[in-house]
Parts: structure tokens; C-alpha cells; sequence
């Protein structure tokens, strides 16, 4: 292990400042804090009672669907530019 | 614009907006695989027998890496353009986020998260990408910037998700590499086909408007500058405006970090739970989206000054209105629940405003840097707030202190926000003749 209480501030343990700073997440486009995702997990299983590998698949499906969406529309803008 | 009803209805939609989605769905896959990060500390932890403290010193040294590189990713945007710098890090940061799969020894994730994939998303950052859009965009510049800034939060909504059930589906190595491909496989073409560094490229003009009386589509006789305009980033720092907006951005990070980290030991220290803070604070992450656009266009119609002052007020009134209920009310749920709503709506609000102002100000020709200090500064306020709340949380007991401290900095960062002269500096109040404005990068 690093000897991380050798650059962070006197009077602070120094895991618990790492993983407080994995909290930064929604504001500095930083990391969600592991915490909070074990929680966020068990809610979501409460709600939804899916196989995981059935979530997967919407879920990239979502993902894949915004390029896609772009794509088309561009292509869609380009062909009635040619042809109207 | 054409009055022929004729022409409006072939009218093709402005490139701009192609280069706004892109930017969206950049921010969107690979913030939403930086923020995932958090799904992995669990698993390596336990394989590799890593304390907790060892794993997360990659995201605090990644997070301090991010701050400080973004300056100088800004000033490669400006000498190089925003198409190269950005699809070079996108990929930069799609190999190493499958290199994360052959993780084994803490060192290499260490370097490989903390070091050369944060410079990646240097990049490709709010900083960067909105450098870009603002070349793009002048009368709806906020407004695009705070929807580009939306896609980092929507990114954590579905990739995180995505992550967990991949994760428990398959195994973190795999989890990595199908994060590195959605990165590789989407973000890079998409990327590479859309994106153009100026609209003066494709014979446009920013918003899509038609060219300046006597002037072509796309030429620079059609620029509009402010008298600040300059194309070395050094010159800012010798004017007031970049004082006032820079020291009003310090406070932001300030006033947002000591909170995001402080905020559920906070709550616990009232007696209310981790999940219930988590929700207000989930609460809280869900209204900065709305807060961001709606401030954008907001100030797209108004004062870009006089909303940046008002952000900053209102954040501060939650501040001090939370402490009042909390201390002489004693109040705890209702209290956090209100300020969640008030000050949720302003939280990454400051972004797109303070990048188009600076654009407003100094032009785009040196924004990516100017930019990037702003930038910076703001990441040392964040990390002067994480210290110097343990520190007095420590001293007295209670986060009343920090708080207090949080929520009086940013009446002077509403000052400071509301005395810029805007009407003076700014290109959209004052346009320098065409013949005046320095010719350098057009």
C-alpha cells in the first residue's frame, strides 16, 4: 500500500478521504461511491426481478440506440436534401 | 434568413447540432464508465486482498490529475483543433479502459486509472467539448453547453446500471473490456465522422445564421469579438473578468465538494440514514440536470453575469437556510430535503455559464485554455473544501463551521459574478469592426 498519509492533511485517515472522494461523482465527472452503489443495487433488484443478463441487453440497447439515432437522422437529412 | 416559405422547408438542420449530439453521447459513455469505477472497487478489492484506502487513491490521484492537465489539454484544443484532441482521447481513454482488464498490481492501476486515463478525459471534458461547441454556437452557446453537460449525468444513469449487471452477470475483467468497446466501437467513429473544429470549415456560420451584410458564409469578415478578444490565454489574466469569474469559480468547487463528500456523514451526524441521505442526494445529482439546461437558456435570453450572480445566491441561500433549520430548528430530513431542491437546481449550473462568458470575453481562439484554468481553479477549491472540513469538523465536532464557511463564500462569488462588466466586455453587447480583430487562427 502507498503511504498515502505522507500527502494528505494531518487529522484526516487516509482511506477514508479516498473513498469519501469517490463521492465527487455527479459534479466532477468523477467516480460513484461504492457505498451508495451497493445500495442503489439492492433497491434496483427489489424493483426489478429480471435476469441480469435480460438488463444487459436493454441496456445496451439504450446505449446503442442514441448513435444509431444520430446516424439516421443525419442520413435521413442527407437523402431529402438530395432529393426534395 | 430566406422569407421564401420554400427555402425554410428545405432548410436542412444546422451541423451544429450534429456536433452537440456527439459531444452528449461522448460525455455520456465515457463519464457514465469513469463514474462506474465505484462497481469495481468491491471485486479488485477482495481478488487482489487491497484495502479500501489502496483502490481509491487511483480515483482521488486521477481526480488531481484531471484538475490540473486540463489547462494544458485546453491549449493542445486551441494549437490543434477540437476534432484531433478529442477523438485521439476518446481513444486513448477506450484502450485504457479495457487495459484496466489486465490489471495486477496496484501500481498498473494506479497508472493506468489515475495517470494516463484521466489525461484522456482531460480531453474530452466539459472544458474541451464545450471549447468546441462555443466555436459552434454564439446566440444559443449556454444553452448547448448546458445540454452537453447533461450528458455527463444521464452517462452515470445508464452505464452504471449496465455495469453493476454486467458485472454480476460475468466478471470484472470482462466488465472493463465491454466498457473499453462501447468507448472504441461508438464514441471513436461517431466522433471522428461528426465532429469539425469551425463552422468557417463548412462554409457556415455559428447558430446556422446567414453571413454579416458583405460578407460570405463562413468567412472571418463576419466575426463578432468583444475589445477582450485574444488568442493568447496569458492576456486574460490582466483583465478583471477572468479574476471575478475564476475567483466566483473557486468557491463552486468549494461550496459543491465539501458537500458531495461531507454531505452523508453530514446527514448521519442528524440522525438520518446513509439511504436516506443517499436519496437526497440522488435527488439532488437528478435536478442539477434540469438546473444546467435551464440556466443555459436562461442566459442565452438575459445576463449571462446577472444569472451566474443569481446561481451562486441561490446556493448560498440553501446553504444558510439548511444551517438555520438544522441549528435553531432542529430540523434534519425536511431541512437537507430543502436544500436538495434549492441548491440541486444550481450545481453544475456555473459550468455552461462560465464557459460562455469566458467565450463572451475572451473569444474561443485561446478558450480551451482559459477555459482549463478556470477549470483547475475550480478543482483546487474542491480540494481546499474536502481538507479544511475534516480539519475544522475535527476542531468543533460539527460540520455547522465548514457549512457556515461554504454558504458565506458564495455571497462574495454572487458579487464578484454580478460586478463583471458584461456590457463592456462582452461580444454579445460590443462588436469590434471586422478590420480590427486580430486575424490570428481565422
Amino acid at each position: 500500500m502507498l503511504p498515502l498519509g505522507l500527502w494528505l492533511p494531518s487529522g484526516l485517515p487516509a482511506g477514508e478521504v479516498a473513498g469519501l472522494l469517490l463521492g465527487l461523482a455527479a459534479h466532477h465527472d468523477e467516480i460513484v461511491d461504492p457505498d451508495f452503489l451497493a445500495w442503489l443495487k439492492a433497491r434496483l433488484d427489489h424493483l426489478i426481478s429480471l435476469d441480469p443478463w435480460v438488463l444487459v441487453v436493454i441496456l445496451t440497447v439504450v446505449v446503442l440506440s442514441i448513435p444509431a439515432t444520430i446516424v439516421g437522422f443525419y442520413v435521413y437529412q442527407q437523402w431529402r436534401l438530395r432529393y426534395s | 434568413m430566406s422569407s421564401d416559405p420554400g427555402s425554410l422547408k428545405r432548410k436542412p438542420v444546422f451541423y451544429g447540432w450534429y456536433i452537440v449530439a456527439t459531444c452528449i453521447f461522448v460525455a455520456f459513455v465515457t463519464n457514465g464508465a469513469r463514474n462506474s469505477f465505484g462497481i469495481f472497487v468491491l471485486p479488485m478489492s477482495e481478488e487482489f486482498e487491497w484495502s479500501r484506502g489502496t483502490i481509491s487513491f487511483a480515483a482521488a490521484l486521477g481526480f488531481l490529475v484531471n484538475g490540473v492537465t486540463q489547462p494544458f489539454m485546453g491549449q493542445l484544443l486551441d494549437r490543434f483543433g477540437g476534432r484531433k484532441v478529442i477523438v485521439s482521447s476518446i481513444a486513448l481513454f477506450g484502450l485504457t479502459t479495457m487495459a484496466l482488464s489486465l490489471t495486477f498490481h496496484y501500481l498498473f492501476l494506479i497508472f493506468v486509472f489515475g495517470v494516463v486515463s484521466s489525461i484522456a478525459l482531460s480531453g474530452m471534458s466539459l472544458n474541451n467539448t464545450g471549447t468546441l461547441l462555443s466555436r459552434w454556437f454564439r446566440r444559443r452557446r449556454a444553452t448547448v453547453v448546458g445540454l452537453n453537460a447533461s450528458g455527463l449525468s444521464a452517462g452515470g444513469l445508464v452505464l452504471v446500471p449496465l455495469g453493476m449487471y454486467l458485472l454480476q452477470s460475468t466478471n470484472w475483467r470482462i466488465t472493463w473490456i465491454a466498457f473499453g468497446v462501447l468507448v472504441l466501437a461508438l464514441s471513436v467513429p461517431l466522433a471522428f465522422f461528426f465532429l469539425r473544429d469551425d463552422p468557417r470549415d463548412m462554409n457556415l456560420n455559428p447558430d446556422g445564421d446567414d453571413a454579416m451584410p458583405g460578407a460570405s458564409p463562413g468567412s472571418s469578415a463576419g466575426r463578432i469579438a468583444g475589445i477582450l478578444d485574444t488568442d493568447r490565454w496569458a492576456q486574460s489574466l490582466r483583465s478583471m473578468p477572468m479574476w471575478q469569474m475564476t475567483i466566483a469559480y473557486f468557491a463552486c468547487g468549494y461550496t459543491t465538494a465539501v458537500l458531495s463528500v461531507h454531505f452523508v456523514p453530514f446527514a448521519d451526524s442528524l440522525g438520518i440514514g446513509p439511504q436516506t441521505a443517499a436519496f437526497i442526494f440522488a435527488l439532488m445529482m437528478g435536478l442539477n440536470v434540469a438546473g444546467s439546461i435551464g440556466a443555459g437558456i436562461l442566459s442565452d435570453k438575459f445576463s449571462r453575469k446577472n444569472m451566474l450572480a443569481l446561481v451562486y445566491f441561490v446556493r448560498g441561500m440553501a446553504y444558510m437556510l439548511m444551517l438555520a433549520a438544522v441549528e435553531f430548528l432542529g430540523l434534519g430530513t425536511p431541512a437537507l430535503l430543502l436544500f436538495a431542491i434549492v441548491a440541486g437546481v444550481s450545481w453544475i449550473a456555473t459550468a455552461p455559464l462560465t464557459t460562455a462568458l469566458i467565450a463572451d470575453v475572451y473569444g474561443v481562439r485561446a478558450l480551451g485554455t482559459i477555459s482549463g484554468i478556470a477549470f483547475l481553479v475550480h478543482a483546487a477549491g474542491s480540494f481546499i473544501s474536502i481538507w479544511l472540513a475534516g480539519e475544522l469538523y475535527d476542531l468543533t465536532g460539527s460540520y455547522t463551521v465548514p457549512f457556515t464557511i461554504a454558504g458565506l463564500m458564495l455571497f462574495p462569488a454572487s458579487l464578484f459574478a454580478f460586478s463583471i462588466k458584461e456590457k463592456k466586455y462582452s461580444s454579445r453587447y460590443n462588436r469590434i469592426e471586422p478590420a480590427a480583430v486580430p486575424a490570428g487562427g481565422d
